[in-house]
Formats: C-alpha cells, structure tokens, sequence
C-alpha cells in the first residue's frame, strides 16, 4: 500500500483544485484546514486459479477539518475534486479509478479544549494489480 | 385437434412452487447467520479500550422480509455509548478511527456468498 498511499498524499497535496494540509497521522498543531489520511495495509489476495495473491484492495480514509464550515467544506470540495474520477498512477502497478465509498455529513466537533472545529469523514477504495 | 401431454410441464411447475418456497426459507436461515456473524465479529472488532467498554453491547442486528425477501439491518443501537459509534468507527479530531463493522461485513461477504451459492445449488438439484 505504501506507493499506492504516497500517490494519494501527493494527490491531496497537490490536487486539481489546489494545494491542502495533508497529514498520515493525527497532528499535533495543525495549520487549518487539514486533512489526515488513515490508511490500511490494503488486503492482499488472486484471481488466478494458482491462488498467487498479487492483486490488492485498498481502502482509506480522510478527515478534513476546518475551523469554520465554510473553510471545511471548501477544502472537502479539494478532497474530492482531487480522488473522484482520478486513477493513481503507480510504478509497476495497474490501478483502478478511486471509488468513493462513503461521505459522512460535516459535522461541528467540540472535543478540542480550546477551539471549535468542523470535520468530515470520507472513505475511499481502489484496487492495485501488477503492471 | 392435437393432443399435448402437459403433465412434465405441470409436475415441473409444481416442482418449481415447492422449492421456491424452501428457497425463502433456507435463505433467510442464511441472512440470519450471516448477520450473527457480523455482529459477533463486530464486537470482537470493537477497541478495548476502557473508554469503549460499553460500546460492543450497542452492536445488533434486525430482520425483515417475507416469503418473498430476507434483509438484515446490523449496527449500533442508538442507545447509551451506541449514540458514540460515530466516534469509535470514524474518529474524530481527537480520536482517530477504529473501524470495527465494515471490516466484519467485509470479512462474512465470501462466506455470505458461499452459503447462498451452496442453497441456490441445493435446491436446483431438487428440481
């Protein structure tokens, strides 16, 4: 999953409708708006008769935040104008266009001690073969 | 005037009747375990984190359906630290995910889909 994850890191930073605060973890002080990807090992597993497990499905997910909704939601539209109808191109590997799997509504999150925030979950697939 | 023997026809016909029925039930036997099986592994999925420790016991499921359909709806009662799911699966700023339900539907769907198989198999033999 890793070059297939750093294509999507590069893809968020760097996308169509430009440039976003992406991070692989949860950051400690953040610049906002940002966007954290969490993203799974990806599952490995054939369509082949011999059982060689070289295909691999990959989910991940991303939470955007913001400090006010306008901000979180001008920084989901980069979100998903950069995954949506895009296809990860990486070495060796064939993959397929980005499925959006899920979209959870935005949301107002008052767990942070000393600021509102706004925030919204996406969850994405896509599937990775050999060249 | 012609004569057709129609009794194949009408024996298949009933034939098809009966196992049709024995379809609905046996799949709706199949969508019942396989919802257990979500909500089983959905509680094993579920963090053990002590901040969580009420969570797993939200995870249910519903049937419906009739002679015709099965449906099992599987997730979080909206109840106690049911109201909280949200959090668990998707994180929040403060919290990062910890998917539990997606991933148990995702581990029973090949399972689901051989059971189904092995009953459409079972009963078109029948026939």
């Amino acid at each position: 999953m890793s070059a297939e994850l750093d294509a999507v890191l590069a893809r968020l930073r760097n996308g169509p409708s430009g440039t976003l605060n992406v991070h692989d973890a949860r950051p400690e002080n953040p610049a906002y708006p940002y966007v954290i990807v969490y993203a799974d090992a990806g599952i490995r597993y054939s369509d082949r008769e011999a059982d060689v497990r070289i295909r691999r499905d990959l989910t991940w997910q991303t939470t955007t935040v913001g400090v006010s909704a306008a901000q979180c939601r001008a920084a989901l539209d980069r979100v998903t104008d950069a995954l949506e109808d895009w296809t990860p191109v990486v070495a060796g590997r064939t993959c397929t266009k980005v499925e959006h799997e899920l979209s959870r509504p935005m949301g107002r999150d008052d767990s942070l001690p000393d600021r509102v925030v706004f925030s919204s979950v996406d969850q994405w697939s896509a599937v990775s073969d050999p060249a | 005037m012609s004569d057709f023997d129609l009794s194949e026809v009408q024996a298949l016909s009933a034939s098809i009747a009966a196992t049709t029925g024995r379809l609905a039930s046996e799949a709706r036997s199949a969508v019942a375990k396989g919802a257990l099986n979500i909500k089983t592994e959905t509680r094993q999925n579920i963090s053990d984190h002590p901040t969580w420790k009420r969570l797993a016991a939200a995870v249910n499921y519903d049937m419906a359906g009739n002679a015709a359909y099965s449906t099992a709806t599987i997730g979080y009662d909206d109840v106690g630290q049911g109201e909280l799911a949200g959090i668990a699966e998707f994180g929040s700023v403060k919290h990062d995910p910890h998917p539990a339900l997606i991933p148990a539907l995702k581990a029973e769907a090949p399972r689901f889909e051989k059971a189904m198989g092995d009953i459409a198999s079972k009963v078109m033999g029948a026939l």
